[in-house]
């Protein structure tokens, strides 16, 4: 039973088997060098960096010669990295690093460039007044469309894969093909961040992208409106002179959701601590009266989802009379 | 002479004095030249019986003599820049009637249209239609056809108006398309973008034979055009917290031109883009050579809303200000939280100089901040809209009278 017992540990323990943990067999001995771009996802006719990394010690005093499109870049004779600038839309750009060792014998690194353009807008479902020439800012909660564009292989090409990510999160839970349309809530923060990564059918990655979304809080603005000449394209001030007998004035509030602006739970106008609820056909307006008293009156507006408390706008006004 | 006598003497020659003036003042009376003597009037008053209460009919009319003719209705107003109009307007365009440039406008609210003679100011009614809660329109150059919006939003609609020179009614009719934006263009057609789905659709439109034509399609909605004459610019609408980019619509196809930036928007001529975008903090113009494809910075600052090319194509228009332009443009001038009291300046690329036209608010005393600038070729005149007010405006733009302020160098 010892003999059998020792004879047992010896063969365990001697026996030996190779660790392949973080070990890649395929790289033992490849010292070929690759060329290494910055940015990774060059856009058209914009700063170019490229570097060469190689491992083989046999290439540390070689002569380095670069080749663009087949033309020599002389200034890059013997460095590693070189500056050059891509090409407009859509049209290759060869680059070649060419080693030549003392013994004459060339190692040779390329890549072809292929500059696209990737844009990524953004839409907002928020409001903004019909007379506002900019884009509405997304609030928390309200919808995001974003839309792809890539030019150089059709704006809005169909064999393409569209990889999203919202914060570091798969929209759509995968690679999507032809999806460079979409729409999601925007989420808590003061940002959020949206990246695009656009591919073949044979998953070679063509461009990527980045975007810092802002988070806006809805802004009240109030502005005189005329059933004749329209809304005043200037806000009324904080102390609001009252002229004549009548006047309407407008709740504009910038970059409420839409849905919420066209459906609110709360909508209501305060006058000296006094609610009113319905003000006419448009809830957004109330039309004021000067009863001949002068003074000041204190003028609130208030809209607000009741579900989505931050999707909300207050404000208010010192009507001088 | 003691001094009695010459007090005496003076007393008596006072009162023969005296004496005189009574008698003239109470018991004199003039002779008329016709009842033979010689005539003595001082002044008639021609008060005729001023004892008699009746009412006397004057024969001969009152009349005013204009000596120097500045109340003439045809005298020419030489001013470089005027105000034509004291009321807001939705839409102008010149009209050039029988050889003199007339400002054709629309009125908000009921749409009417009215022509205001650039050169002598008489104004005179084209159309007094009613088109209830009209809020925004074009005419077009021969100032045959209006395009106007009434409404606002999702409940808005366009009609189409055939002005006639016989009387002052229009024909309507409504269009289908939901239109976002419409201009008119020189050829007498109208350029607009319809939403449809999810895309913006441009097209062309034929008053005359009321047909149509698709010019491009935009695959987002939120677009801002620039109509060219050939060439149209498009962007995302401008914010300076997202990324914008442009692009350019000819021959049906969107070509993504190399610019973009945080609040860009920008305005285009056949051969040069003038654009601006939020650069470090700071509003800043430059300017894009469409056919060498270089960019350069701008020595002004302007809203691209702001600027027009002229039939030059390397020559714009621009209105602007000294004032520092920062952060958070172009929203709040947008939003009408920040306005600006404009110059005009000329700015020719070709020769990197720019000059100031007009100092507005020197040379007018109003505040002008500037938006919707024509530019007409027929007789080169600019007119543009005040946004403090939206009235319309005036300038008679001619080269060889500007002040030359900036010259070759220092441009940037």
């Amino acid at each position: 039973m010892r003999k059998f017992t020792l004879l047992f540990l010896a063969i365990y323990c001697l026996s030996t088997t190779a660790a392949l943990a973080q070990f890649n067999p395929s790289s033992m001995g490849n010292t070929a060098p690759v060329l290494e771009l910055q940015p990774s996802s060059p856009q058209p006719n914009s700063e170019l960096a490229v570097t060469v990394t190689s491992n083989d010690q046999n290439l540390v005093s070689a002569k380095i010669t670069w080749y663009i499109d087949g033309v020599e870049f002389v200034t890059g004779r013997n460095t590693r990295t070189i500056t050059i600038t891509t090409p407009d839309s859509g049209q290759k750009q060869s680059i070649q690093a060419v080693f030549t060792t003392l013994s004459g014998e060339q190692v040779i690194a390329k890549t072809t460039v292929q500059p696209v353009w990737l844009d990524i807008i953004i839409e907002p479902q928020t409001h903004v007044p019909d007379f506002y020439l900019g884009r509405a800012l997304p609030s928390i909660g309200s919808v995001i469309n974003a839309t792809a564009l890539i030019s150089g292989k059709g704006f809005q090409n169909p064999d393409l894969l569209y990889r999203w990510t919202l914060n570091n999160k798969v929209i759509g839970g995968a690679t999507l093909r032809g999806k460079n349309i979409i729409n999601f809530p925007m989420p808590i923060g003061n940002t959020a961040v949206l990246a695009l990564e656009v591919s073949d059918l044979s998953g070679n990655t063509l461009a990527k992208r980045l975007v810092q979304l802002p988070s806006a809080q809805p802004t009240l603005l109030f502005y005189e409106a005329n059933p004749l000449l329209g809304t005043k394209q200037r806000p009324a001030t904080k102390n609001f002179s009252f002229i004549g007998n009548t006047t309407i004035l407008k709740a504009e509030p910038y970059h409420l959701d839409s849905q919420v602006y066209n459906n609110p739970n709360l909508i209501e106008w305060e006058i000296d601590r006094v609610t009113y609820g319905n003000t006419g056909s448009n809830p957004y307006e109330i039309t004021l009266q000067n009863n001949g008293t002068g003074g000041r009156s204190y003028l609130n507006f208030h809209v607000r989802d009741l579900s989505q408390v931050l999707q909300g706008a207050k404000g208010n006004l010192i009507i001088n009379l | 002479m003691s001094r009695t006598v010459f007090i005496i003497t003076s007393i008596v020659v006072v009162i023969a004095l005296l004496g005189v003036w009574v008698y003239v003042l109470f018991f004199s009376t003039p002779n008329n030249g016709d009842q033979g003597g010689s005539s003595e009037t001082f002044a008639n008053l021609d008060f005729n019986d001023t004892t008699d209460p009746s009412y006397v009919p004057n024969d001969t009319a009152d009349t005013f003599v204009d000596t120097d003719n500045s109340l003439d209705a045809d005298a020419a107003d030489t001013r470089k820049i005027k105000q034509l109009t004291i009321d807001p307007v939705i839409g102008f365009q010149e009209v050039i009637t029988n050889n003199e440039p007339e400002a054709y406008y629309i009125t908000p609210g009921t749409g009417n249209i009215f022509a205001v003679n650039v050169v002598t100011n008489e104004e005179r009614p084209v159309s007094n239609t009613t088109i209830p809660n009209a809020r925004r329109g074009a005419i077009t150059p021969d100032g045959r056809f209006t395009l106007i919006q009434t409404g606002t939003g999702a409940g808005s609609e366009f009609v189409l108006g055939e002005i006639s020179s016989t009387s002052t009614e229009l024909t309507l009719q409504f269009l289908t398309d939901h239109l976002v934006d419409f201009t008119a263009t020189a050829d007498n057609t109208f350029l607009y973008t319809a939403k449809v789905n999810n895309v913006v659709i441009g097209k062309e439109y034929f008053p005359v034979s009321k047909t149509s034509k698709t010019l491009f399609t935009v695959p987002f909605q939120t677009v801002a055009i620039r109509w060219g004459t050939s060439a149209h610019t498009l962007f995302p609408k401008a914010t300076s917290q997202l990324e914008g980019y442009l692009y350019q619509a000819e021959g049906g196809v969107i070509n993504r031109l190399p610019i973009s930036g945080f609040g860009i928007s920008a305005v285009s001529s056949d051969t040069h883009t003038i654009y601006s975008t939020q650069e470090n903090g700071a509003y800043r113009t430059f300017t894009y050579d469409n056919e060498t494809n270089t960019q350069a910075g701008l020595f002004l600052t302007a809203f691209p809303e702001k600027c027009v090319a002229t039939h030059v194509t390397t020559t714009f228009l621009c209105a602007s200000t000294q004032d520092k332009y920062g952060a958070l443009l172009p929203e709040r001038w947008y939003q009408g939280t920040e306005s600006y009291s404009d110059s005009l300046w000329e700015i020719d690329l070709a020769a990197g100089e720019g000059a100031v036209l007009s100092n507005i608010i020197a040379d007018t005393g109003r505040t002008v901040d500037v938006i919707n600038p024509l530019f007409s070729d027929l007789q080169g005149n600019l007119y543009f809209q005040n946004k403090l007010d939206n009235t319309l405006w005036t300038y008679r733009y001619t080269q060889d009278t500007t002040d030359p302020v900036l010259t070759g160098n220092d441009i940037n």
